[in-house]
């Protein structure tokens, strides 16, 4: 504690003896008055003696008090923190500055961000001191050190503090401690530093451990973080399903209102040749979607931007979320299988029946029907059709597809890594081997939670039916949560493979068990993609023609498209890997640029190379910058986007108290705490404090004076 | 109301033997009225009060049978002559009254005087006056009227006489009145009773500031034995009762009490509390000896106070 007029504690010092004076000196000269009754006088005053005698001290304390706080009150006390590490250059010491770089540093008002507080500060940690060695340690998504050693250049450090700037990306407190617990284990000095300056974000700094840091180390959190005004922010740009040439998507912006009061949020979209303003209403502490449905009418790569209108928050820099999309063509879907187009019916008829009524209710909005259905299933015998011929899909249904070349399977693996869904229909026990073959190729992309074996002699597996089924998610929930197993109840499996749990898959993925416990279907991510394997011998099941099996089949489907790409999000600052489509084969012909917002340091666009694993070129970007819309083209054409921002989880201010920082994240530790507020001008709101305790202390003199006259 | 007390006018100019105490044209209006007793009295002459004693004169009031030993020359002759049997005549028999006035003398009674030695407003000017009125009264009764001064002992006594050479000198003994030292009201009850020799009034005007009442209460249960008719009036200045105004005092006591240093704004309350337990302590003690008790404020006329004593007496 300091105080702002010292002299005024002196005065009251002195002023301490005037209650004392005044409560020895200025007794009531006594009136000499002949009395016959003084025994009875004497008794009275016997009896109240020690009330009175209590009376007196308390009066005269209470005034001292008064005296005593009065004088605390004119001297002006400033309260600042305890602090381990003194706020300017102290000689000898070896100090490690950790400096919060994350989005949410920009946060201010007034001119003054938490980033600027963070700088000034940080220049006063690194003022010239005899022997004073410091290094500084930008944290961002990754951490960045202006040296890798503690440096005695305390101005070059200086410099690269008031030169660096807040990067729209989030904080990665243990990333930046480990790199500063590096640099101070090479110390041998005596007096070690660690200096935190940050807003000490909820989010970010919540899962704190000092425990990399040596023991040793003096452990300061300098907070720079403004008082939480309200942040109002667009958290997540993205689209309901793949946007399709034609097809109506729902487009989604989730926009966060952090303040304590209601907002009217204006929400403007630009996809360039489509604009919208979304309003809405947002209470305070919650965050609200707003839809809009959006058609496009071209394929290919769409870039924009999502803006708040009107938005003079704290952090102006979530204001606004940048939107690359690809827009695809209409789904296609390759069914693969060695039986007679012409025999009907058949495990095959079914399904490509199936498929084309599930794919022509998905495009009801296409106006020529009958020419969708030409093109969207479309149908290759493996042996006959030279694998070069084979059309490229969305979807891959494989049923009766006999034993498949190492070449098709490693085409349809590929696929599959890079997004494409695969069903397969499994009943014969080379459809066992394939999975194996498969399971072998895409190695650990692939775990599948049962394995196909053979049926088990003297079991013949007939009149099976539905046991479990997993309806709340997955393809089955199209039949309501409570309706699935009464629905299923009619339907009677024969024929198909007996299963086992394997040892690496996860029997969640699981969504429907027959009555001999063997899996009827499952669905398991395989790289970017999916597989769903459909345990069951059409051909001698009723299901077919069962009214569940077309709209099961028809979710199915999208579930195998669901973990397409629904526009390409990235966070800045962290490391970006894409496989690119199957059509880009030459490194030179890719071109990456900027399509808009902040540019990457030195043209680095990261790198793009073909990798043999994938089987497809790879873009991948360590550092990408952001926010930002970055493409790359091949022939002036947008081959793939990416858009960077800074994650969600930035735009919520909320700071971690002093006492959680102290008390719960410093590991029983004793670590010193300052902010920016009490460095610049302490608590200066003592002062009345005192006066209300003064004026109760004159309040309990006269409730003390009237109760001894009770 | 008139005024509590009188200035005293120094008569000696005029009438050196009256005293300073006396207002006789102040008296003249009460002369009429009697202190009197509602008790049988036993007097030496014969006067306006019942005596114990049945005479053979005065008022007839009743017969009696005869019986062996009876004073023949009661016997009603002609009663007995018309029925054969013999009765007694009996008459109420009227004799004075001997009224003995005992007056504290202890410093205490200076309470409200303006020094030492000037007692002007205190309890005892009122006492003189008081005292002085009522024996006048008395002897203008035709009866007898003595003083018992009191302080540690009895300082001087007069036994009872109905004279007015008597009053005289009991008028300039209560004058001469000067008050100091403790009070032993006991001892100079025992000693006025082992003086007296015949049974009377006992009219004892005190302010019963006294170390413990209980022996008091003893010798006045004595008076009573023995056959006295006992009233007491007890004297109260208003500053004993309430304290004066103001907040810091100096009191002083009368009787070597020593000095006390307090502020009443303290205290006032728990003092007034102790002193009317006091108040209640010397009735209670008083009431319960069979004395008959007046409590009397000495900020009150003495005149109207005498007036009320007098009317209440005879009723």
């Amino acid at each position: 504690m300091n105080f702002l007029h010292f002299w005024a504690l002196g005065i009251g010092a002195v002023a301490l003896a005037a209650p004392v004076a005044v409560h020895f000196l200025t007794k009531p000269k006594p009136v000499r008055f002949g009395l016959s009754t003084v025994r009875f006088l004497r008794e009275a005053i016997e009896q109240r003696k020690a009330r009175s005698r209590f009376r007196d001290w308390l009066i005269l304390l209470l005034r001292t008090l008064c005296v005593a706080l009065l004088a605390m009150a004119l001297a002006r006390p400033l309260f600042q923190e305890r602090q381990a590490v003194p706020t300017t250059g102290e000689a000898n010491a070896q100090r490690v500055l950790v400096i919060d770089q994350s989005q949410s540093m920009t946060a201010g008002s007034g001119g003054l961000t938490n980033w600027s507080s963070a700088v000034v500060s940080a220049t006063q940690y690194l003022e010239s001191a005899q022997g004073l060695k410091a290094a500084v340690v930008f944290a961002g998504a990754k951490p960045r050190a202006v040296f890798n050693e503690l440096s005695p250049n305390l101005a070059a450090l200086r410099e690269a503090v008031m030169q660096a700037k807040p990067l729209a990306e989030r904080c990665d407190p243990r990333a930046a401690l480990e790199v500063a617990a590096q640099i101070l284990e090479k110390v041998k000095a005596e007096k070690k530093e660690l200096i935190i300056l940050s807003d000490f974000q909820r989010s970010n700094w919540g899962t704190l451990l000092l425990d990399l840091i040596p023991q040793d180390t003096q452990i300061q959190f300098h907070s720079v973080s403004i008082p939480d005004s309200g942040n109002i922010a667009v958290t997540s740009v993205r689209f309901a399903s793949e946007p399709v040439v034609g097809q109506p998507v729902t487009m989604e912006v989730e926009i966060a209102n952090y303040s304590d009061r209601e907002v009217e949020a204006r929400c403007n979209i630009d996809l360039q040749t489509w604009k919208r303003t979304l309003t809405a209403k947002i209470l305070p502490q919650s965050s609200r979607t707003l839809s809009e449905t959006v058609t496009f009418d071209e394929e290919g790569w769409r870039s924009g931007w999502a803006k708040l209108e009107s938005n003079l928050d704290v952090l102006p820099s979530d204001d606004e979320r940048p939107i690359a999309v690809r827009v695809r063509p209409p789904v296609s879907v390759l069914l693969i299988s060695r039986q007679n187009v012409q025999e009907i019916p058949s495990s095959s008829f079914y399904i490509q029946q199936a498929l084309q009524v599930a794919l022509m209710g998905d495009e009801s909005s296409n106006d020529d029907r009958s020419s969708t259905k030409s093109k969207t299933v479309q149908r290759v015998h493996p042996s006959r059709d030279a694998l070069r011929t084979w059309p490229t899909a969305d979807v891959f249904v494989l049923d009766h597809p006999g034993s498949l070349e190492e070449e098709a399977l490693q085409m349809l693996a590929s696929q599959m890594r890079r997004g494409k869904g695969l069903l397969y229909i499994t009943s014969e026990m080379v459809d066992a081997t394939n999975l194996q073959q498969f399971a072998d190729l895409l190695g650990n992309d692939f775990q599948p939670p049962v394995d196909m074996i053979p049926p088990v002699e003297n079991a013949a597996r007939k009149d099976l039916f539905v046991r479990k089924v997993q309806s709340r998610d997955g393809p089955f929930s199209v039949l309501g949560t409570n309706n699935a197993a009464p629905l299923l109840k009619p339907v009677r499996f024969q024929g198909g493979l007996a299963t086992r749990a394997s040892a690496n898959g996860m029997s969640d993925q699981i969504l429907a068990e027959l009555s001999d416990t063997s899996a009827l279907m499952y669905l398991s991510s395989v790289g970017s993609g999916q597989m769903a394997v459909l345990n069951a011998d059409l051909m001698r099941s009723n299901w077919p023609v069962q009214p569940t099996f077309l709209p099961v089949l028809s979710e199915l489907t999208k579930s195998l498209l669901a973990q397409r790409g629904q526009g390409d999000q990235a966070f800045s600052g962290e490391p970006v890997v894409r496989v690119l489509p199957a059509s880009l084969t030459s490194e030179s012909k890719l071109q990456a640029r900027t399509v808009e917002g902040t540019p990457p340091n030195d043209g680095d666009f990261g790198k793009w190379q073909w990798s043999a694993g994938q089987g497809a070129m790879v873009w991948s970007w360590q550092e990408p910058p952001g926010p930002g819309i970055y493409a790359l083209d091949e022939n002036a054409k947008s081959a793939w986007m990416v858009a960077t921002s800074a994650p969600a989880i930035e735009s919520d201010l909320s700071s971690l108290d002093k006492e959680v920082l102290t008390q719960r994240l410093s590991g029983g530790r004793e670590v010193g705490f300052a902010s920016a507020e009490t460095n610049e001008q302490g608590s200066d709101d003592l002062w009345s404090w005192l006066i209300a305790a003064c004026l109760l202390g004159l309040i309990g003199e006269i409730a003390a004076l009237r109760w001894n006259r009770m | 109301m008139s005024q509590a007390i009188p200035p005293i006018l120094n008569t000696s100019k005029t009438d050196p033997l009256r005293s300073r105490f006396f207002e006789p044209s102040k008296l003249s209006g009460l002369e009429k009225m009697q202190f009197t007793t509602s008790r049988r009295v036993e007097g030496s002459y014969s006067g306006r009060h019942i005596a114990k004693r049945r005479g053979g004169s005065g008022e007839f009031v009743d017969y009696r049978e005869y019986s062996p030993g009876d004073d023949l020359r009661r016997l009603d002759w002609k009663a007995m002559g018309r029925t054969g049997r013999s009765y007694l005549k009996l008459f109420q028999d009227e004799t004075d009254l001997r009224c003995t006035l005992l007056l504290d003398a202890s410093g205490s009674m200076l309470q409200g005087g303006r020094s030492v030695d000037d007692a002007r407003g205190s309890k005892l000017q009122w006492m003189q006056f008081f005292a002085t009125a009522l024996s006048h009264l008395i002897v203008v009764g035709r009866d007898a009227v003595g003083l018992c001064c009191v302080r540690n002992e009895i300082e001087e006594y007069l036994p009872p006489a109905a004279s007015m050479q008597h009053r005289s000198l009991l008028h300039r003994s209560i004058e001469n009145l000067r008050p100091e030292g403790e009070t032993n009201l006991a001892v100079g009850l025992d000693q006025l009773l082992v003086q007296s020799s015949r049974r009377g009034v006992l009219l004892v005007m005190s302010d019963f500031l006294v170390p413990s009442m209980e022996p008091v209460i003893s010798s006045f249960r004595k008076f009573r034995s023995r056959g006295w008719e006992i009233v007491v009036l007890h004297l109260v200045h208003p500053d004993e009762e309430k304290l004066p105004e103001g907040n810091a005092f100096r009191f002083v006591g009368f009787e070597g009490d020593g000095e006390v240093n307090c502020q009443l704004a303290e205290i006032r309350k728990a003092y007034q509390e102790q002193f009317q337990l006091h108040l209640k302590s010397v009735r209670t003690g008083l009431v319960s000896a069979g004395c008959d008790y007046y409590r009397i404020r000495t900020d009150e006329s003495y005149l109207d106070v005498l007036r009320s004593f007098l009317v209440t007496r005879s009723a």
